[in-house]
């Protein structure tokens, strides 16, 4: 008894430390996703100048995010934050058809790391919203989804100007890691 | 047509006497510290050559400013306001005479130490001018500014010295400014003075050597803003933009391109956006004011002017003899990199091109080429994010930072080991950031103002910012940390004849009270409780006080809000 007392407690007031990275091209709303998801809380006062991260709580889990991203010749300098990566964020801009491909091409290749070859991912396809937007079926098929071997992945679409969608994402990947440990 | 007031100085003389001189520009007169430019006094062409001295200068000497006294009843003007006849006026750098005829317009003393160093003469301004004149000052406040003038040209030329030494030849323009501090401080002063003067086209006369609220400019609340250096005066023609352009770009840069593209002042012919995207660079570098965050916004973009602009700016700069991490904190003091990393990407891919190629001679490029320079620039914004961001928890120690740059050298090589340890220490010893004093990043008021001392109840000259309620003031301009600050709580604000356009800050309470403040008590840190019932302060002019009264009034929050203003308005009028 005392033990499960003991556990149900753990669970409730343990924050597990989680770094996720947060990848997509430029425009494809990162940064809005970010600062939707950082809402009602106090902003950091002067920014340190470099890349965006945030830190955030959510259910037990309290993330870390870096945007990540650039050309390939300085992918190596990531290997440091990869490594101790449990997830990763990916936001696509579903309104994008001509940088789907480009896309597809930054996710499979950060995936094929070493390093985060256990890592979930979790896909906003952004800008849900916008009239010309390609369906979830059509994202998961152009950015090759299905071709992912022993990935734990989950696609949600979004619209992160409203914040709609972004929650249920991270409940996926709070709940996903919640079953990790 | 242009005429230049000279004196009958002689050099041992203290005093002399201004003439209008009809002629074209004799030598002009070089006192210890001032040169008299005067611009523009417009005569006719066939006035008299000798007409009666106008007024008498004193030259400055030791610790006396140089002084004026007006000798014909009812002409001169120092800065807008007219001299009494026979009183003394002190002068200083910027300060603008005017001398109210009908073809007259204004003239300008100018901080200068070399008679090389005398602006091209411009045309004569109109007698409207008169809106432009900058505030009148203290004498006791033109020694201290005087003084302190004179430090900073004292450090640039020890710096260029040492520069000289080192390279043997002497430093360009835009190596001072990425080398030197005062450098930057002495040239915005100097360009704010042409500026004033009327050298610029018109569109940028509403420039006031008096520095202007954030809203004037577009910017919002803390925003940081470029300080037209002009490094790219180096290289070409200033850049002149329509006057609505700067607060245009501050509100939307995208919005603001549309429009300059519809009034023609950019464009581009046929696909090729490299003309205009120099016209943007140069405007960037130029512009005071402009909001560093929407300069960085914009520099990131990816559509073809924003990349002609990245290119065109990344190299106006000059970067040659800087190390690696130096020239990195100077491109990036000068706009707001965006934490995009795909931006972060695009605007480094630049600069290392730009570093790499001014270093060429100076730097062995069988260890850093251009790609190892951009691989190791981006490596080190990231190690500053890392170090810095309170949002990192744990930091990236030493050890850490040699591993993940393993192998990043030509051709997977590594990098020397010490090369990286140094990287490593000045970044973790100095944040790469923007110029600032730390703890103030709103800025709703600032300039000098007289403060009465508490205790002894002296007046002195000082810088006063105020930012986000609080009211800081320090010795000097420079100065990071403030002499003292007060919090505007329960403040009333009220003018004050203790002084000419002074004010003073009260409790709020009917009887009085003591005020929320401190002050320091050493340099370096301490701060101490005040224990100040109130706190006197006087402007230079009654505009002036009138915007530090309105700027006080604005910040003193909370529910008492509109009473204060009630109160304070109709005190005003004392």
């Amino acid at each position: 008894m005392g033990l499960i007392l003991s556990k149900a407690w753990a669970s409730l007031v343990s924050k597990r430390d989680v770094r996720l990275l947060m990848v997509g091209l430029d425009a494809a709303g990162k940064t809005t996703v970010l600062y939707k998801l950082k809402l009602g809380e106090v902003v950091t006062t002067i920014p340190t100048i470099g890349f965006n991260v945030e830190s955030l709580v959510y259910k037990n889990l309290s993330f870390n995010v870096w945007d990540v991203g650039g050309q390939d010749k300085i992918r190596p300098l990531w290997r440091h934050y990869y490594a101790n990566t449990e997830g990763v964020i990916f936001v696509v801009d579903s309104s994008d058809r001509d940088r789907v491909a480009e896309s597809r091409d930054e996710l499979h290749r950060m995936l094929s790391d070493d390093e985060l070859r256990d890592a979930t991912l979790l896909v906003f396809a952004n800008k849900r919203d916008l009239p010309n937007a390609m369906n979830a079926a059509e994202i998961t098929d152009k950015l090759g989804l299905h071709s992912l071997k022993q990935r734990n992945w989950y696609m949600q679409s979004t619209c992160a100007t409203t914040g709609d969608g972004l929650y249920e994402g991270l409940d996926w990947m709070a709940q996903t890691m919640n079953n990790r440990k | 047509m242009p005429v230049v007031l000279f004196d009958d100085f002689d050099d041992s003389a203290p005093w002399g006497w201004l003439h209008p001189l009809h002629d074209a520009p004799r030598k002009p007169l070089l006192g210890s510290h001032l040169t008299l430019t005067a611009a523009a006094l417009a005569l006719p062409s066939d006035a008299a050559p000798a007409s009666p001295p106008l007024l008498k200068l004193r030259r400055p000497s030791a610790g006396q400013p140089a002084a004026l006294t007006a000798l014909s009843p009812a002409h001169i003007f120092l800065n807008g306001e007219r001299i009494a006849p026979h009183a003394e006026a002190a002068l200083c750098h910027a300060d603008v005479l005017a001398v109210a005829r009908a073809d007259a317009a204004a003239c300008a003393f100018r901080f200068c130490e070399a008679e090389r160093e005398l602006p091209e003469l411009g045309a004569p301004r109109a007698a409207d001018g008169a809106a432009l004149l900058p505030p009148a000052r203290e004498a006791s406040a033109v020694s201290a500014e005087l003084a302190l003038l004179e430090a900073m040209q004292r450090e640039v030329e020890a710096w260029s010295a040492a520069f000289e030494a080192a390279h043997a030849r002497a430093p360009k323009h835009s190596e001072k400014l990425a080398g030197v501090g005062a450098y930057r401080v002495l040239e915005r002063m100097k360009r704010q003075q042409r500026r004033s003067q009327g050298e610029a086209p018109s569109a940028r006369q509403t420039r006031v050597t008096q520095r202007r609220s954030n809203e004037d400019y577009g910017l919002a609340e803390g925003e940081e803003a470029t300080d037209g250096l002009g490094v790219a005066v180096d290289t070409g023609e200033e850049v002149t933009m329509p006057q609505e352009a700067r607060w245009r770009f501050n509100k939307s840069p995208k919005e603001a391109v549309k429009w300059l593209c519809e009034e023609g002042a950019i464009g581009a012919s046929g696909e090729d956006w490299t003309d205009a995207g120099s016209t943007m660079a140069k405007w960037f570098l130029q512009e005071e004011g402009l909001s560093k965050a929407k300069v960085g916004e914009f520099l990131g973009g990816n559509s073809p002017l924003q990349v002609a602009t990245l290119q065109a700016f990344t190299r106006l700069l000059e970067l040659s003899d800087l190390h690696l991490v130096a020239a990195l904190r100077y491109y990036l003091s000068l706009f707001k990199l965006p934490g995009e990393a795909q931006i972060i990407d695009r605007i480094l891919l630049a600069f290392a091109a730009q570093w790499t190629a001014a270093n060429a001679a100076s730097v062995d490029c069988s260890i850093i080429d251009s790609d190892v320079a951009y691989i190791l620039s981006y490596s080190i914004v990231m190690l500053n994010t890392d170090l810095h961001n309170p949002q990192v928890v744990n930091k990236m120690t030493l050890e850490q930072w040699f591993r993940n740059n393993r192998g990043i050298g030509v051709r997977g090589a590594d990098l020397p080991k010490q090369m990286l340890e140094e990287l490593y220490n000045a970044i973790a010893k100095e944040e790469i950031k923007l110029e600032q004093r730390e703890f103030i990043r709103t800025t709703n008021c600032e300039g000098w103002l007289v403060k009465r001392g508490g205790r002894v109840q002296t007046w002195k000259r000082r810088w006063v910012i105020l930012s986000g309620s609080v009211l800081y003031y320090f010795e000097d301009v420079k100065n990071p940390e403030p002499k003292g600050l007060v919090p505007l709580e329960d403040v009333t604000v009220r003018s004050s004849s203790e002084k000419p356009f002074a004010f003073t800050l009260h409790h709020d309470a009917a009887d009085g009270g003591k005020l929320k403040s401190a002050k320091s008590t050493k340099p370096g840190g301490a701060m101490q409780a005040g224990k100040h019932t109130s706190f006197v302060f006087a402007a230079d002019s009654e505009e002036d006080r009138q915007r530090w009264m309105r700027a006080v009034r604005n910040e003193v929050q909370g529910t008492r809000w509109r009473e204060v203003r009630g109160i304070s308005s109709t005190s005003s009028d004392v």
